[in-house]
């Protein structure tokens, strides 16, 4: 028989469904970490008198944004093509780190570059070039052509290392006799897809000194395009860049303006808050199939689907923060309409009063839920860190353990063991209040009044803050919600998080530069809240800030 | 892949012989093996290396017991599967993942971050690069990451220090990446070769023009994807194997079959192997949290995981043995496999001249813990080490007492099976763990 763990075990009790943060291809523990410790206090610093940009540092593109830059070079060209897999940090997959190319990576780019300059040029190059090359090394169509390819690949136009490199790519694959003009051609685009150019969003300090630089338009132009659109920048922003049109503010905001009415961001804002709240934990859950037999029949698909229905629905109503968190709608398809029990409509339907917001949709809810039953410390936990913003990290050295099953007691009445013991009530004493008020929805999402044992539940709870700014006591997820979306603690929160994906950054409270950050984000949470929570303004906001259009840089 | 077809002069002694040519006196006697043909292999190191890695710990008392001596060890319902391999195995029993125990996060991603490469947090490469590193020879790829389950870069398996590497679940995507090239005629892979060298030269001459206009700090992390371009170098020269490609597999949903992938995976390695692409596999089980597969062994009930935490005994179901016996019977398939498989080098099948490591996260699977692991090693461990034996540290009733060995020690031992006898310690050293290898293991 298996032993029992001693319970004389001086070990920290903590939930086993926070384990399942380990989830296939998160690195959110370990060196990659914030290395974070315990609760921090969420409040914002109220004099920033310095705004000084932050660090930034080299960020690689993300697998969606590579695809529409090789695609708006050559449509229809990466279909099938691998690419290295996409990392998560907590939750977010634009994080920096996570943009270090690792061996295989290198290959997969390398062969992807290669497989996709193979498909792309035509025995008669003439068709691409627009002009017949020579063989000759200084080919005047050649140069020509990766002139124009190399700037709409590379986002500006070529240094002139660049150009030599290329054309002399070019003469030296040609020369060969062994290969075609053809193969030259294929050469020069492969070592431009190849190239560090493409795949980063660099910052040039060649031509630059002082420890602060205003970013070049051209970088601006990409920055601004990757971020509101996850694509390269158009024509538009490109014509900008060129002429010196994105150096003020003024030009900024512009364009901003012009890019957040566009569906593309409608996208990325979807995507943002997928990776904010964690949502992709729903790709490949399993649930139990006897006590949720619509999990069997694609309920997890129906999920993804209206994720971002829900938020182009939010966006093209009036795209604020409070709509998120608290909308009385949903966008459903007939699985989601019988688990939210809306009735036969599909598409955009009323809520019940047990339901609001994003918080409330199965996606949130069955993501952070076991198989069987919810996962009040994983919904916690998740809020805390992501909503409220506050540093709460893992002890070392734990030894996770599960309140064992017992249908005669509720998940919370087996879960509050870990609040008896001192050294696990720190965190949870500020967990449970938030996750516990989760319980009157079941693993997918359903709304119950009973658990699955039969037994009542109990969801009230307690949303807290650890400086105590934000404090209702609540009961049921609907009432989460609410006191969520009108708290100045979220909403600040909020725009911290938009902030540290536009920066590629997982922000830290108490990381040493931490103050840095904090007054740009004081900056922005000031604008965000000016403009009642609009997420349009919050972009302005961020793309208009320093800490967006310059760069602090040791060189 | 029939093992049959290993029989049809697929695995013709063209390339070995190339390389202990050009590749120095360490080739030399598998080169004369090769040419002599029936010669018994000399005592030497095993040829190959295989992990296999499955999340979720074990149950100890189910697994194997230990007896009076270490022959006479007892093998329980789990390894039932590998009854008639009970010889060709060395349980290595009650030993502690250290580095697991100090990496942070919890039981889960300590154990990714701690197990497989025995330093806290990612801080090393992980065993099979370890191994790969000493016994490759010029011209061979890096090791093969194979998954059963969706593909996945989960941290296990690290080519560095805090670089994971992914783990491939789609058997044809194997087949692709790595046996594609084996159907291309010679003359195309040479044109190709000819040009992709060339291309690389300029990418390089890209990262060095950027890396000048950058501030410092970038410089260092474009510098470190600059390092993995001598890997696309490495492939593209990587000698032609005089081998045929085995079948391509069928497009399927290898998520839905893992019974069918994993055989897939295994014939896939073999044939790896078999061409002496690379000497190192490795096949992880990157579904290892809530397998569907397994809710049928529980009565219904989906939740494996917390079936783990909750050891056996919960609503009666004796499931939990049944499951990991599951992954059992996948391990005989494959070992059954190496074993149909003819030794391409020498004499004897391709198992005796494979290690194959087979590892978990957990000692016990309801503590999430990495105290008194159950560890087996099959296959080799070289000439003249004797298998059919368990070794026992610790009895994992005293789970928590820890044990004086640790994975660093049994990493160590694995190293010196394969010839590395100059490394001292591999990893870690914690407190109260013994430098070198495993007492008594080889």
């Amino acid at each position: 028989m298996a032993p029992l763990v001693p319970s004389s075990r001086r070990a920290a009790l903590v939930s086993v469904l926070v384990a399942l943060a380990g989830c296939v291809g998160d690195l959110d523990a370990g060196p990659l970490g914030s290395g974070g410790r315990g609760p921090v206090s969420p409040t914002e610093p109220t004099v920033c008198t310095d705004p000084a940009p932050g660090a930034a540092p080299l960020r690689r593109i993300t697998e969606t944004q590579w695809r529409a830059t090789v695609e708006a070079l050559f449509p229809g060209s990466t279909g099938g093509v691998a690419f290295p897999r996409t990392l998560y940090r907590r939750g977010y997959r634009t994080d920096a780190v996570l943009g270090e190319v690792s061996r295989d990576g290198s290959v997969a780019i390398g062969d992807a570059s290669a497989a996709i300059a193979e498909a792309v040029v035509p025995a008669d190059v003439s068709r691409l070039l627009g002009c017949t090359p020579t063989t000759d090394a200084a080919d005047a169509c050649l140069a020509r052509y990766v002139e124009q390819f190399g700037a709409r690949a590379f986002r500006r136009p070529l240094h002139a290392e660049e150009r030599a490199t290329f054309t002399a790519l070019y003469a030296d694959l040609v020369g060969d006799e062994a290969l075609s003009v053809q193969e030259g051609v294929v050469g020069v685009v492969e070592a431009i897809l190849a190239s560090p150019q493409l795949h980063y969003l660099t910052t040039d300090v060649a031509d630059s000194d002082g420890e602060v630089i205003h970013l070049p338009d051209h970088a601006i132009a990409e920055r601004m395009s990757y971020l509101l659109w996850n694509e390269p920048p158009d024509e538009t922003l490109r014509a900008a860049a060129d002429e010196g049109r994105l150096s003020s503010r003024e030009d900024i905001e512009r364009e901003t303006r012009r890019m957040v009415t566009d569906a593309r961001t409608t996208r990325m804002i979807s995507g943002f808050v997928e990776d904010w709240l964690e949502l992709h934990r729903v790709r490949g859950m399993t649930k139990d199939p006897t006590a949720f037999p619509a999990w069997a029949s694609g309920l997890a698909g129906s999920i993804q689907a209206e994720h971002e229905a829900f938020v182009t629905q939010v966006m093209n109503d009036d795209g604020r923060l409070h709509t998120l968190l608290a909308a009385d709608f949903a966008v459903v398809d007939p699985r989601l309409a019988e688990i939210y029990g809306t009735g036969s409509g599909e598409g955009r339907v009323a809520l019940g009063p047990e339901r609001r917001g994003i918080l409330n949709l199965s996606g949130f809810l069955a993501g952070h839920a076991g198989a069987t039953e919810p996962a009040p410390v994983l919904r916690g936990v998740t809020v805390i860190r992501q909503v409220l913003c506050e540093d709460m990290e893992l002890p070392v050295g734990l030894a996770v353990t599960s309140p064992p099953q017992d249908p005669t007691r509720t998940t919370r009445e087996r879960f509050n063991a870990h609040r008896a013991d001192p050294v696990c009530a720190g965190c949870h004493d500020r967990i449970d209040p938030i996750g516990f008020a989760f319980e009157d929805f079941d693993a997918v999402g359903e709304h119950r009044n009973r658990d699955e044992n039969g037994l009542s539940v109990d969801a009230t709870g307690r949303v807290r803050s650890v400086d105590g700014a934000l404090d209702v006591r609540v009961d049921g997820g609907a009432e989460v919600a609410d006191a969520l979306a009108a708290s100045p603690v979220v909403r600040s929160c909020f725009a911290r998080q938009v902030f540290g994906y536009a920066e590629g950054r997982v922000l830290s409270r108490i990381a040493s530069d931490a103050a840095i950050d904090n007054c740009a984000v004081s900056q922005i949470a000031a604008q965000f809240a000016e403009s009642d929570g609009d997420i349009r303004e919050l972009l302005v906001a961020i793309t208009t800030s320093e800490a967006f259009r310059e760069r602090r840089i040791e060189r | 892949m029939r093992p049959d077809k290993h029989k049809t002069g697929a695995f013709t002694l063209g390339r070995r012989a190339f390389l202990a040519g050009t590749g120095g006196a360490i080739l030399a006697l598998p080169f004369l093996e090769s040419i002599h043909g029936t010669a018994r292999a000399a005592p030497g190191v095993p040829r190959r290396f295989l992990v296999w890695h499955q999340g979720q710990g074990t149950q100890w008392d189910r697994l194997a017991l230990p007896g009076a001596t270490p022959e006479s060890f007892t093998m329980g319902p789990i390894l039932e599967p590998l009854a008639g391999f009970r010889d060709r195995l060395a349980i290595v029993r009650g030993i502690d993942s250290r580095a697991g125990n100090v990496s942070e996060g919890d039981g889960h991603i300590s154990a990714i971050a701690g197990t497989l490469c025995a330093s806290p947090n990612r801080g090393a490469a992980s065993i099979d690069q370890l191994v790969w590193d000493r016994i490759r020879v010029a011209g061979q790829r890096s090791p093969l990451h194979l998954a059963v389950g969706r593909t996945a870069r989960i941290g296990r398996f690290l080519s560095a220090a805090n670089e994971p590497v992914e783990s491939e679940g789609d058997p044809l995507a194997v087949w692709d990446s790595t046996f594609a090239s084996l159907t291309v005629p010679e003359e195309d892979v040479t044109r190709r070769r000819r040009r992709r060298l060339r291309t690389l030269d300029a990418v390089r001459e890209s990262f060095a023009t950027l890396r000048t206009r950058l501030p410092s700090e970038d410089r260092a992390r474009l510098d470190r994807h600059a390092a993995h371009l001598d890997e696309i170098e490495t492939r593209l020269t990587a000698t032609r194997a005089a081998c045929e490609a085995p079948t391509r597999p069928l497009g399927y949903d290898h998520n839905a079959d893992w019974v069918r992938s994993a055989n897939d995976m295994f014939d896939l390695t073999i044939a790896a192997f078999g061409c002496e692409l690379t000497p190192v596999v490795t096949i992880e089980w990157t579904d290892d949290h809530d397998p569907a597969i397994f809710s049928s062994y529980l009565g219904g009930y989906g939740n494996w995981h917390e079936m783990v935490h909750s050891g056996e005994g919960m609503r009666g179901i004796e499931g939990l043995a049944t499951s990991y016996r599951w992954y059992a019977e996948r391990f005989a398939e494959l070992l059954t496999k190496l074993d149909a498989t003819p030794e391409p080098m020498g004499e004897g099948s391709m198992l005796d001249h494979t290690t194959i490591l087979w590892s978990t996260d957990f000692g016990y699977g309801a503590g999430h813990n990495k105290n008194s692991m159950q560890t087996i090693l099959a296959g080799t461990l070289g000439a003249g080490v004797p298998l059919g034996r368990m070794l026992s540290f610790v009895d994992p009733e005293n789970l928590w007492e820890g044990s004086p060995m640790s994975n660093n020690n049994l990493f160590t031992s694995l190293l010196h099976a394969f010839g590395a006898r100059d490394v001292a310690h591999v990893g870690y050293m914690g407190t109260g763990v013994s430098t070198g290898p495993v007492p008594g293991l080889l």
